[in-house]
């Protein structure tokens, strides 16, 4: 008897159930989905597939649209067992994936949706799935049905998935754990107050420096900045004098927060950088872009002295290119690269590095 | 008695920033020169603002306050007033919802209610009203 998992991406849970969902302004925003974005140091998708490998199952795959090819971190070099399927029918993509499990020998499946992120013993669920002896058995929360199921592989593979997933006779497992349905930024922001706080399993990247301060490696925060815990600085981040950082906020990986900056109750997104003297307050940050919590509504900055991406820049100074800002009758195309002999560090080192 | 002057309500452009932002100060610098000018912009078109556009929203507030005036915003958009919250000046200038309330704001003080258990000062008076009173 063998156990495998499906994680899929990419569904229309709502409406047409497991065909590609459409875009949301969710997805406009971020640019990648939620699961996929690093949150204190990793992806979403990376936990959930570290839980289920804990949990003794043989193989894991991922089953998605190709459009979201690009956005996946490289699963299958961080986990051996695990797979990634890019298909444009993912109802299609599923049930092939449960008939090639039923031929390897593995009876029994979980089907969990990318989005959904769960603290709770699974193979209690899967234990209480073989002795319910139904066909599936779904996950409930306090919520509701969450979109996590235990199927048998063989019988699954073999009758009509929607109509097997969405069935009212399939039996219903109670979780009791932590569960976060990662469905817009609010979400996003909810898990990291929630792992900062200590309320779910989550545990932020790198060193603990000060209660409550995790400090990732090669992050560089000045000495006169101030961080007020509990927050996160990740991999490679700067944050520079008269910065503050409070409230439960993070900041992922390769990012810069300049002179005099506040991140308040709010999360920096990976290689985004933040320019001097601005207020970040109960937002998510990413790139150019803003998502005001308080507002619930999301906003692009053209200014790239305010705020900008930060991926050109990181591929500039690795290839030895210079960043120079465009002229100024065009200020609203951030920037160019060009080929300069003599490279500069775009930032200064920090007056006090901690290195993690 | 103070003498009420006349607020002018001014629309802002749907883009405010280093191209379009001169002409709106140009537009608005003479109406400025006026004793204490007051001034409302009306928002509700801006789209685009931009660290150069709230530089000019903030030249026309010093402006204003040298000759005893202010500006005020109406209408601002949740986008916009992310942008302002972002740059740090959503304390500076009072908003309003409607350029109704903030054209009444300037003739109207904010009703005041004062407790019998705080003191006096911590009833929450503007600065103006002090002036008036003394």
């Amino acid at each position: 008897m063998g156990l495998g998992v499906i994680v899929i991406f990419g569904a229309d849970w709502e409406h047409q159930f497991l065909d590609a969902s459409p875009i949301t302004a969710q997805d406009e925003f971020l640019a990648q989905p939620l699961p996929c974005v690093e949150v204190l140091g990793r992806s979403m998708v990376e936990r959930t597939l570290e839980q289920f490998f804990r949990a003794d199952v043989e193989v894991v795959t991922v089953v998605g649209p190709p459009s979201m090819a690009h956005c996946m971190p490289p699963l299958q070099k961080k986990f051996t067992g695990a797979r990634v399927r890019w298909v444009s029918d993912i109802s299609a993509g599923v049930t092939r994936t449960l008939k090639e499990y039923s031929r390897s020998g593995i009876e029994y499946s979980f089907l969990i949706s990318g989005d959904l992120y769960v603290e709770t013993d699974l193979l209690d669920l899967f234990f209480f799935h073989r002795e319910a002896m139904r066909l599936a058995t779904r996950a409930i929360d306090k919520e509701g049905p969450l979109n996590l199921w235990v199927v048998d592989c063989a019988r699954a593979s073999l009758s009509d998935l929607e109509v097997l997933l969405t069935d009212r006779n399939v039996a219903s497992y109670t979780i009791g754990g932590y569960v976060r349905r990662l469905e817009d930024p609010r979400d996003l922001r909810k898990l990291i107050v929630d792992a900062l706080g200590g309320r779910c399993s989550v545990r932020p990247g790198g060193r603990e420096i000060r209660p409550g301060i995790w400090i990732d490696k090669g992050a560089e925060v000045d000495k006169r900045a101030r961080i007020v815990s509990p927050a996160y600085i990740g991999r490679n981040c700067k944050v520079k004098e008269d910065a503050l950082i409070t409230r439960c906020s993070s900041i992922e990986h390769n990012c810069c927060v300049d002179y005099g900056t506040v991140i308040e109750d709010s999360s920096v997104l990976a290689n985004t950088s933040i320019g001097i003297w601005l207020d970040v307050r109960h937002a998510v940050a990413s790139g150019n872009k803003l998502f005001s919590l308080a507002h619930g509504v999301g906003a692009e900055i053209s200014d790239p002295s305010v705020m900008k991406s930060n991926v050109l820049a990181r591929h500039a100074s690795k290839h030895g290119l210079q960043l120079v800002p465009q002229q100024q009758e065009e200020p609203l195309v951030s920037m160019v690269v060009q080929k300069n002999p003599a490279p500069k560090p775009e930032w200064q080192l920090g007056a006090n590095p901690i290195q993690g | 008695m103070r003498e009420r002057n006349p607020v002018v309500v001014m629309e802002v452009p749907v883009i405010l920033d280093a191209v379009e932002g001169p002409a709106f100060f140009n537009e608005v610098s003479p109406l400025l020169e006026n004793d204490r000018p007051n001034m409302v912009f009306d928002c509700s078109q801006l789209r685009h603002v931009d660290s150069a556009g709230i530089e000019i929203l903030l030249q026309c507030m010093e402006e204003a306050m040298k000759r005893d005036g202010d500006v005020k915003l109406a209408a601002v958009s949740p986008a916009c007033e992310v942008i302002l919250e972002l740059m740090r000046v959503d304390r500076v200038f009072e908003m309003f919802a409607t350029t109704q309330e903030a054209v009444r704001s300037f003739s109207a003080p904010a009703v005041v209610e004062i407790s019998a258990t705080l003191p006096w000062y911590a009833g929450g008076y503007g600065l103006a009203d002090v002036k008036v009173a003394s």
